[in-house]
């Protein structure tokens, strides 16, 4: 704004009819009283001498009042910048709480209050989260105030030292406004005010996430950390599915494992943390691959059979049913075989065998016995859960270990089921089949079933979560602000106060 | 006749134990004389009244005694008004005339002997012994307007030597100088022997009304500026309280009775206020 400007031309103007009236005030009306004895004695004479300086004084105030006036409206701020830049941080912790609304909102109020003290002034715009220029330097404020009203926290985050410093390399640097709750601008070379955005807020949230299936039944094992977590305190986490809470743990400083059960057709999960004055760090997605499907094969002659059943009802198992005279893959995840190859057997990390003679493949017996009883089971990962307490078997192979291998069910007529060495690998060797027992109208088949696919089954990889906050952005550091707006000797608000400060004064002057 | 002369109708100055009047009157005299009242014996002297010899008191010792009287004797009352021009303010002037037409007719049906003295407004002195003598107090009484500066000290010292006068009393709003005022009772008190100041006060001493102005004495021409604002205002009662207070103690440290006359008073109670202070009683009947 400059002198030209109407209302300061106005208010020059003023000054002349105001010196004028002055000049030609008349003196209040003469009024005869009775007497001044008393009147005397409240009223405080002044001396023509005096009362001409007092005169004077009022007309100086006056004046004073309509110049400051003038001069607020028309006269730019001395240090007011031909240029300027904005830095609009818009990183995730923008969105931390600042009073009403956020800081990117506070961000804006003073970017707009510093646009209006700046008429004259052309101001670019840069945001951070990438770093970018989103608008070259102009005097269209409007589009500035646009450019930043269309800026949302992202979780992308950058450094915009380097661009700034190119842009204050001129010969005469602009002003950069520093919007950021963390970028401090030091050592830049240009004139950088920091206004205030806010308080220093709960710095809680998630820094690190990453997930991994554990086998082919839905077992997931994440890996959380989170910052801010008290010194002797832990920081609730929840783990949760389309509403579902699956699993909840307790944060400490360092990373927290949680295993949780996630359904098979689940392809995320959230991992959670009570909000604070940040959500953006509280709630993480993790994308869960696939489930890799276990490969198994069993060799049959029953391809209706109670095993084969089993296995087709398993969501996690690609079954392949052998005939004793087809020729096998090359490998498999688990091998299942219940009855005696012709044609060779594949590869497999899990083998097992139920009911076939074990002399077929490579083991000893002591012959086959009937109606034996189950006195003894061993813990082992296959029979896990299993329960075979009134198992009734018909006939059953009586197995004799070698040194080395282990005996899982045993009773009077010997070793009915074991781990046995084999070339290849182990075999898991069970004495009967399911034609041979009433094991399949039991829970226990289900249970041994499951754990021979879950012992296929091989873990996934870990996966981390996408658009996890670092830490320093978890943290929300707020960077302290500079004292006050450089430039600002004398604005329109400043102006009109000094200005009903000399009024005042005037009238005061004016009672005496 | 005026409310004020019918309210007055039966009252009197009240005068000093002994009236010091040269002529007859109905107040008693230090002197023996021919009063109503008794007063003592003497031995008869050859050439008095034979009328006066106490025969009884003859009978009883055989001495001829003769009776002497207190003598009856007049008031000589002044009246003093100011006719400066504060005085000219409002009904001041004409309150304090026609409360000294008043005094006078009283002191006149009761055979006083008046003076009238207008100080300022051009002057003006009339002296009466006798109601029929009220039409030339009244000239001398008669100013519509008040001018100039009175010289009140100047005025009482004129009016007679000291207690020249048994009733003196000045009409005044005494707005003078501190010294000037202490002055002027000074010689009011010395004037008379029962010496009074009716304190007349307008509307405008009391409760002025001002903006911002330049206020003229009327007197002396000097000038003031005032804002009229409130606080100057409230300084102003609490000063003119004050100065009443002050004049009010001049008086009873000079033996001056002092009535408060604002000029909206009504009659009745100016006469009770007079009456109350010693200046009025009511009159006895005739003998």
């Amino acid at each position: 704004m400059s002198l030209a400007h109407p209302i300061a031309l106005c208010l020059v103007a003023l000054a002349v009819p105001v010196v004028l009236a002055y000049l030609r005030r008349a003196p209040p009306p003469e009024r005869p009283v009775p007497s001044l004895l008393l009147l005397r004695r409240v009223a405080r004479t002044p001396r023509p001498r005096r009362r001409r300086l007092e005169h004077l004084l009022s007309l100086a105030l006056i004046l004073a009042a309509l110049a400051l006036g003038a001069a607020g409206l028309a006269l730019r701020p001395s240090g007011a910048p031909d240029v300027a830049w904005a830095l609009v941080d818009d990183s995730a912790s923008m969105s931390a709480t600042a009073g009403q609304g956020t800081r990117l909102d506070r961000a804006r109020a003073e970017l707009h209050a510093w646009l209006r003290a700046h008429p004259d002034t052309r101001v670019g715009l840069v945001a951070s989260a990438p770093v970018r220029v989103l608008l070259a330097p102009t005097l269209d404020h409007a589009a500035v105030r646009s450019g930043a009203a269309a800026l949302r926290p992202e979780r992308g985050a950058g450094d915009p030292d380097p661009l700034l410093r190119s842009l204050c390399a001129v010969d005469e640097p602009p002003q950069v406004l520093a919007l950021s709750d963390a970028w401090t601008g030091e050592g830049l070379g240009c004139a950088v005010w920091r206004p205030p955005l806010g308080e220093q807020v709960d710095g809680r949230g998630l820094v690190e996430v990453a997930a991994r299936r554990v086998d082919a039944l839905g077992l997931v094992e994440a890996r959380v950390r989170s910052t801010g977590v008290p010194s002797r305190g832990a920081v609730p986490a929840q783990v949760l599915q389309g509403g579902v809470v699956l699993a909840e743990a307790m944060l400490g400083a360092e990373p927290a494992l949680v295993r949780f059960q996630a359904p098979l057709d689940a392809s995320w999960v959230e991992v959670a943390l009570p909000p604070d004055a940040m959500p953006a760090d509280d709630r993480v997605r993790i994308e869960l691959p696939p489930a890799e499907a276990v490969r198994a094969a069993l060799l049959t002659d029953r391809p209706s059979g109670y095993l084969a059943t089993a296995l087709r009802a398993h969501g996690g198992v690609d079954l392949l049913v052998l005939a004793p005279d087809d020729a096998p893959p090359e490998a498999v995840d688990l091998l299942l075989v219940e009855a005696e190859p012709r044609a060779g057997l594949p590869r497999a990390r899990v083998r097992a065998a139920l009911g076939v003679d074990p002399r077929a493949l490579g083991m000893r017996t002591s012959g086959r016995r009937a109606e034996p009883a189950v006195a003894h089971v061993e813990p082992h990962p296959t029979l896990r859960g299993v329960d075979l307490q009134g198992l009734h078997v018909a006939r059953s192979w009586a197995l004799l270990p070698a040194p080395g291998d282990a005996a899982l069910v045993s009773g009077p007529a010997g070793v009915l089921a074991a781990e046995l060495s084999g070339d290849g690998g182990p075999w898991w060797v069970l004495g009967f089949g399911t034609e041979d027992s009433d094991l399949p109208l039991r829970v226990a088949f289900v249970e041994i079933v499951a754990n021979l696919v879950q012992a296929a089954a091989g873990s996934g990889a870990p996966v981390r979560a996408v658009g996890v906050l670092s830490e320093v952005e978890s943290r929300a550091a707020l960077v302290p602000a500079t004292p006050s707006a450089p430039g600002w000797p004398l604005g329109p608000a400043a102006a009109a106060l000094a200005v009903l400060l000399l009024v005042v004064l005037e009238w005061l002057v004016g009672r005496r | 006749m005026s409310e004020l002369l019918r309210q007055a109708a039966g009252l009197r100055l009240v005068g000093p134990r002994s009236a010091a009047g040269t002529r007859r009157g109905e107040r008693r005299a230090a002197a023996r004389g021919h009063g109503g009242d008794f007063a003592d014996h003497r031995a008869y002297d050859p050439g008095d009244d034979l009328r006066h010899v106490d025969w009884n008191a003859y009978l009883r010792s055989g001495a001829l005694r003769v009776k002497q009287f207190h003598a009856d004797r007049n008031l000589r009352v002044v009246l003093l008004v100011d006719a400066s021009a504060s005085m000219g303010f409002g009904s001041k002037l004409q309150s304090a005339t026609a409360l000294a037409r008043a005094l006078a007719w009283v002191g006149l049906r009761h055979r006083d002997r008046v003076e009238v003295l207008r100080v300022g407004g051009g002057g003006g002195r009339a002296r009466a012994g006798a109601p029929v003598d009220l039409g030339a107090l009244d000239r001398a009484l008669s100013c519509d307007t008040a001018s100039g500066a009175a010289d009140l000290v100047a005025a009482l010292r004129a009016a007679g030597g000291p207690m020249r006068a048994d009733v003196a009393v000045l009409f005044s709003d005494l707005l003078v100088e501190d010294e000037v005022r202490d002055a002027t009772l000074r010689a009011l008190a010395a004037l008379a022997r029962r010496p009074a100041l009716v304190h007349v006060l307008g509307a405008d001493d009391l409760q002025p009304d001002w903006g911002a102005i330049q206020a003229r004495d009327a007197e002396t021409g000097e000038r003031l500026d005032l804002s009229g604002s409130r606080a100057e205002r409230a300084a102003y009662a609490r000063v003119l309280a004050e100065w009443r207070a002050e004049v009010h103690a001049g008086c009873r440290q000079r033996g001056v009775r002092c009535v408060d006359a604002p000029t909206d008073t009504e009659p009745r109670a100016l006469l009770a206020d007079l009456r109350r202070l010693g200046v009025l009683e009511p009159a006895r009947p005739a003998r």
